[in-house]
């Protein structure tokens, strides 16, 4: 209500004077402009505020997209930005990855898969423009790189949906390359799988030598189940037989050159050795340091054992299991060269049946084999300990006697040889008495070499037998019968 | 710009409103029913903020009479301005065809909002 307004009551009718009338309703609409100044003023703060806050957060925001933007520009994993179909609408230089990034833009994300992985990409699509969420778990896709159809980069896909108003707009991308990943894991599943289905056996330990795990063809091998072993060291399996300098070497060749390989004798769980063939090689750190040890073992059992027979079937006279030719010559290679390092002699002697073709005719070859055995064993008990007895074929043997020089040694051990073969023989209902020629050559005085030796003691026979048989003749070195004179000689009983 | 005419018989309120709403609008003035008739058929503005009570051969609710009686003027926006207490002239106007309504003093936020409303 204006002061200036003069009410005047005449007959209840407001009456106004003209001036003061124009004057108040001036003065009332100017007081009513400030009261609206008032509120406009009041609105225009309350706007600033408003818009301070609103500045700020939006310079925090602003903040954020930059924050984010940077993460996404230096981030290892790929980052692309499709339309709602997958065309390729932005990406970071970790896309270089896949192809150059120019090449990229305007790209169908589709058309870079494997096809394998194509189905996959559709329906993840389909799914996000159905207006479904994305995929909690990370989705593996398969893409060719540089559009190569053979080299993938194989990434686990993070995938966000971009939306305005529910509608599907875009898609954002984030692919961590997981290919070698995938590769190491492919690689130790194929390593897995040899070393589970070889058949030497594989034991894998710690750097202290405890054995963290090892296969079925260990356990096929050893006896030992993987239960038994993991946890232990291997030297559990020693037989006992390699002394402490095998197994020194065999760490000095690991120190060395981080490997060794050789023939090892180990013990089963049953107790019984095997001989196997081990390697074994050691996993280090970028630094050296030994992070395990890695042995790989076959069996050898089969193969020593035929080998051995082998030997023995070569090397021994089938009839009566003494050596044969070749192995009475290896011995005596190795006797010549003993003694010759020693400074040592011994004695060669060649036995020889008397009239053993009779025997064969007379009782026929059945009895003449047995008796060639009886001889065997009675020549086999009649030597010392060291000596050798084989047999050369027909019914011919030759004793390596080691260490005798002396012709009084020799005559004791001939003697010893001569009443063994003395002895009536009794076989098969037959009593027969046989009887030996016997020469001998000594080494060195007779010859430095097997064939001089065995030859000269031939000789010495041929002198024997001329003597009536069952008789030991000595060889002298005047014999040598290179002009086929047979001058006579030395003999014994 | 569209034109506003401000029909009152004092001057310093037309002044008032030129100064409320003249930067978005072209004002026209009249103090007078006679002299806003001629006006309104002359430059036909879009919109009349007319007083009801003038003096003179004719007042508010006679303008309003004329604007809404001839046909060539049928689209003029009428904003009427009554006395605070006049309900009688309020109730004729707007049955005579005026389109808003203000009681004196009027708030010139109320005015201008008015005026956009209508103008819209």
């Amino acid at each position: 209500m204006s002061a200036d307004e003069l009410e005047l009551p005449a007959g209840g009718q407001t009456l106004r004077l003209p001036g003061a009338s124009r004057d108040a309703a001036l003065h009332d609409q100017l007081y009513r402009y400030a009261q609206d100044m008032q509120e406009l003023l009041r609105n225009q703060n309350e706007l600033e505020q408003r818009y301070r806050a609103l500045r700020e957060s939006y310079e925090s925001i602003a903040e954020g997209g930059k924050v984010i933007e940077g993460l996404i520009h230096s981030s290892r994993d790929i980052y692309l930005m499709t339309d709602r179909a997958g065309t390729i609408l932005q990406c970071n230089p970790s896309a270089g990855a896949i192809a150059p990034v120019p090449r990229l833009l305007g790209v169908c994300l589709g058309d870079l898969l494997a096809p394998s992985h194509l189905e996959g990409f559709r329906l993840l699509i389909e799914r996000l423009e159905g207006g479904g969420a994305a995929p909690a778990e990370e989705l593996e896709l398969h893409i060719r790189r540089q559009g190569s159809e053979t080299e993938l980069l194989i990434v686990a896909a993070g995938v966000m949906p971009a939306r305005v108003g529910g509608d599907l707009r875009g898609i954002h991308w984030m692919l961590r390359d997981v290919t070698r990943v995938r590769e190491a894991e492919f690689e130790s599943e194929i390593s897995s799988l040899v070393i589970s289905n070889a058949t030497e056996g594989v034991i894998i330990t710690d750097c202290g030598g405890n054995i963290l795990a090892v296969n079925p063809a260990f356990t096929r091998i050893t006896g030992y189940s993987a239960e038994e072993a993991v946890g232990r060291n291997p030297r559990f399996l020693k037989s006992g037989l390699h002394d402490k300098s095998f197994y020194d070497q065999m760490w000095r060749a690991m120190r060395t050159e981080g490997r060794w390989q050789g023939q090892v004798t180990n013990r089963k769980k049953s107790g019984e050795t095997y001989v196997e063939w081990m390697a074994l090689t050691c996993a280090q750190d970028s630094e050296g340091r030994v992070l395990s040890y890695v042995c790989v073992f076959s069996d050898l059992s089969l193969l020593v054992q035929a080998e051995r027979r082998l030997f023995h079937l070569t090397h021994h006279d089938a009839l009566t299991q003494l050596p044969n030719r070749e192995l009475l010559q290896d011995r005596l290679r190795q006797m010549i060269g003993l003694a010759r390092r020693r400074g040592e002699s011994f004695a060669l002697m060649c036995v020889d049946i008397d009239r053993f073709t009779q025997i064969n005719k007379t009782l026929g070859h059945p009895v003449g084999d047995m008796a060639l055995r009886e001889v065997a064993s009675r020549l086999t008990e009649s030597i010392r300990t060291g000596d050798t007895v084989a047999r050369l074929g027909g019914d011919q043997f030759v004793i390596l006697a080691p260490g005798l020089g002396r012709e009084s040694d020799i005559a004791l051990v001939v003697d010893k040889i001569v009443n063994a073969l003395l002895v009536p023989m009794s076989i098969d209902g037959h009593d027969f008495n046989i009887g030996a020629s016997i020469g001998c050559a000594l080494y060195p005085d007779h010859g430095e070499d097997e064939d001089t030796l065995l030859r000269h003691a031939d000789i010495a026979i041929g002198q024997a037998r001329r003597s009536g048989g069952n008789a030991y003749a000595m060889f002298r070195p005047a014999e040598k019968p290179a002009d086929g004179a047979v001058p006579g000689g030395g003999s014994g009983e | 710009m569209k034109k506003i005419l401000v029909v009152d018989d004092h001057s310093d309120i037309r002044k008032l409103i030129r100064i409320t709403i003249g930067n978005a609008y072209e004002v026209l003035e009249a103090e007078d029913g006679v002299t806003a008739l001629q006006i309104i058929r002359h430059h036909q503005p879009a919109l009349i903020v007319l007083d009801i009570m003038m003096p003179g051969e004719m007042d508010g609710l006679q303008v309003l009479d004329a604007v809404r009686g001839d046909a060539a003027l049928k689209d003029t926006q009428v904003i009427m301005v009554t006395a605070r207490g006049q309900a009688k002239d309020y109730e004729t106007g707007m049955s005579r065809g005026a389109n808003a309504y203000l009681i004196k003093p009027f708030s010139p936020i109320q005015l201008v909002n008015s005026i956009k409303e209508l103008l819209q």
